[in-house]
């Protein structure tokens, strides 16, 4: 720093400051793998940022998806279900078959509709027009109601083939039109308002022809156990000799930036998952769906204090999850004889659960592709978990369910998925769910030192059969 | 492979490893040096060296070049000392300067003393001493720029200054008369 104005004519300053001008000390190498640490960590946190960006993304996307399908259907409703209609009904002619169905209107509708389509539209052939009812001359006039299929337009007059048109009680009332049916009109289709709405058109399955399934699944997807933990609770935290309970004490600031001096974490990994599901129908739209899963979820524990006893011949890392063992924790704890040292330790982690889904499906699409938005709730129930070096340098850890355990035998998670199923046969059905899976408890009991609350996305496949 | 300054910095900004290393090792000496200097112990060093190369990797992006790299890691490594050891300064009575016995300003040898022996008596300074010594002295800020960084008076920043001159000089002259002692006794 060449700021000498302080020390004109001062040698004494000069002097020191000359004395350290090139001064060099090479500091102790375990700083640099600290800091290789630290920007491992800051790197992994950045990705951790960018896959929850992601799974954020895919969550807005399913749901501007399915927002989209059903806006779709709903709006798309009319035509389909006319045109769908069309292939069930009989060929009843327009009078017969509106006077069955809806005498008071027809009474006043009868006569006053028909299709007069000039040449220029006519050239193009159109499948679909679309009439005003309600003015007779504005031909181009476009309604939301009144549909006319025409298959020929030689004739200027264009008589359709098809006619097809939705009655709407309001327009009908206020169609003064002079239109007459032509009695070449070969097919007649129409479609009942009730109560301002359209009726959707009933699938095979809808009809109650296949009303329940039973299905094998599969799966996969991530496992974010958002662990967090704080230095008091490391089992290093409760050994008197352990200079890290102060250190922890004194710079907590430094432990939850994972200082190198006590650190430890959970990274994310894995689930598999695999069991049976069934469901059952309980609308035209909507469905309900249960199963039992096996599911083992995979992540990575990792600390850097591990402590000895006399009485355990391997070391045994000191981190919040072997603390959460009663038993081990007291072990520990009244052991005379404890030495701890740093040793970065990884675990493989692994937790088993029972899974028991429960969710509600709104059916956007029912056909031979169907696709259905669940939305449920994950009844988890915690089988046990695994803790084992992979360099077998300090022991295992098993830690089960019950009273000792820090994780609750019974834990809840939400569930919301789109549901993309394919007819293969008449009643087998191959489905693939994309889903995401948020905590609504906690994993870990209440008053246990450190919080495990996992999350998740994935994908489910499965193969259903459909009874009769 | 060996980067020049410039491929260093383009290299931290993409968070190449490599690149990070070699301005570690290129610079952490001179900076371990430096943070020495503003701490009592060695792990306290170690610790702000390695809170202060973490912050030069997160913040190398926003390096200007309007002064040299290594002032740039320098101030880094200044203001996390001074950061580490802001609480320390007020654990400590500062004396108005008027109150102190002006050292007299004979000369000291300093040069006559190693960089190690000098090092030492600057680290036995009492806390508040010992920063402002350096900042002075050293790093060569003026007492109202000093006011400033630490937020004290310009006379607390003068009256620390003299305690801590007049500790070393004291020092110097005792450290002079046992190397004369050993050297006439040889």
């Amino acid at each position: 720093m060449a700021r000498r104005e302080n020390f004109e004519g001062d040698s004494f300053e000069q002097e020191w400051k000359d004395a350290f001008e090139d001064a060099s000390e090479q500091p102790n190498p375990g700083v640099w793998s600290n800091i290789e640490r630290d920007l491992a960590y800051q790197q992994m946190a950045s990705l951790k940022r960018k896959a929850m960006f992601y799974q954020w993304a895919a969550a807005a996307a399913m749901f501007i998806a399915a927002f989209l399908g059903i806006n779709y259907l709903i709006s798309d409703k009319t035509i389909n279900n006319n045109i769908l209609t069309d292939s069930n009904s009989q060929e009843v002619p327009l009078q017969d078959q509106l006077s069955s169905n809806e005498p008071s209107d027809i009474e006043r509708f009868a006569g006053t509709i028909a299709g007069t389509i000039d040449r220029e539209e006519n050239n193009q052939k159109p499948l679909v027009y679309t009439s005003d009812v309600g003015d007779a001359n504005n031909r181009n006039t476009k309604s939301r109601t009144g549909y006319f299929l025409s298959n020929q337009a030689e004739d200027e007059e264009l008589t359709p083939k098809y006619l097809v048109f939705a009655l709407d009680g309001m327009r009908i009332e206020q169609a003064n039109v002079q239109y007459t049916i032509d009695a070449n009109v070969e097919r007649r289709m129409y479609n009942k308002p009730i109560n301002g709405k359209f009726l959707p058109r009933k699938s095979r399955r809808a009809q109650g022809q296949e009303k329940f399934w039973a299905g094998v699944g599969i799966g996969s997807g991530s496992f974010d156990p958002n662990y967090q933990s704080g230095p008091s609770n490391l089992l290093a935290s409760s050994l008197n000799l352990s200079t890290a309970e102060n250190y922890a004490a004194s710079n907590s600031f430094r432990i939850e930036s994972q200082s190198p001096a006590v650190r430890e974490g959970m990274k994310s990994g894995s689930t598999i998952d695999m069991g049976l599901n069934f469901g059952v129908r309980v609308s035209s739209n909507w469905i309900v769906e249960s199963g039992i899963y096996y599911t083992q979820a995979d992540a990575v524990t990792q600390t850097n204090v591990v402590v000895e006893s006399p009485n355990v011949v391997e070391p045994i890392a000191a981190s919040s999850e072997t603390r959460g063992v009663t038993e081990l924790n007291s072990l520990v704890g009244s052991e005379k004889i404890i030495q701890y040292s740093y040793q970065d330790v990884n675990f493989d982690n692994t937790f088993q659960f029972a899974s028991l889904p429960v969710k509600a499906g709104f059916i956007l699409i029912d056909n031979r592709l169907n696709i259905v938005l669940n939305a449920g709730i994950a009844t988890n129930l915690y089988l046990g978990n695994k803790l084992e070096d992979p360099n077998s340098d300090v022991a295992n850890v098993s830690i089960g369910p019950g009273k000792s355990s820090p994780y609750r035998e019974i834990s809840f998670a939400g569930l919301g998925g789109l549901q993309i199923g394919y007819a293969l046969f008449d009643q087998v059905e191959f489905t693939i769910e994309p889903y995401m899976r948020q905590p609504i408890t906690s994993l870990t009991k209440q008053n246990t030192s450190f919080v495990a609350s996992p999350s998740g996305l994935g994908i489910n496949t499965g193969i259903r059969y459909r009874f009769n | 492979m060996h980067f020049s300054e410039e491929e260093l910095i383009k290299g931290c900004c993409k968070q190449d490893a490599k690149a990070q290393q070699q301005l570690y090792d290129t610079f952490a000496p001179r900076m371990y040096a430096v943070a020495l200097r503003y701490t009592k112990m060695e792990q306290e060093a170690e610790d702000i060296l390695q809170e202060a190369f973490l912050k030069v990797f997160k913040k190398i992006g926003d390096f200007r070049k309007d002064s040299s790299l290594a002032y740039w890691i320098k101030r880094i490594v200044i203001n996390t000392a001074l950061n580490h050891q802001r609480s320390k300064l007020y654990l400590y009575p500062m004396v108005d300067v008027n109150d102190l016995n002006q050292y007299s300003a004979n000369e000291t040898a300093v040069s006559s003393l190693s960089q190690k022996e000098l090092m030492e008596m600057i680290r036995r300074l009492p806390s508040g001493c010992q920063i402002i010594f350096n900042l002075y002295a050293i790093e060569g800020f003026k007492h109202h720029e000093i006011a400033d960084m630490l937020d004290l008076s310009e006379g607390t920043s003068k009256s620390q200054y003299a305690r801590a001159k007049s500790l070393l000089k004291e020092w110097i002259n005792e450290s002079n008369k046992v190397n004369y002692g050993k050297a006439g006794e040889l």
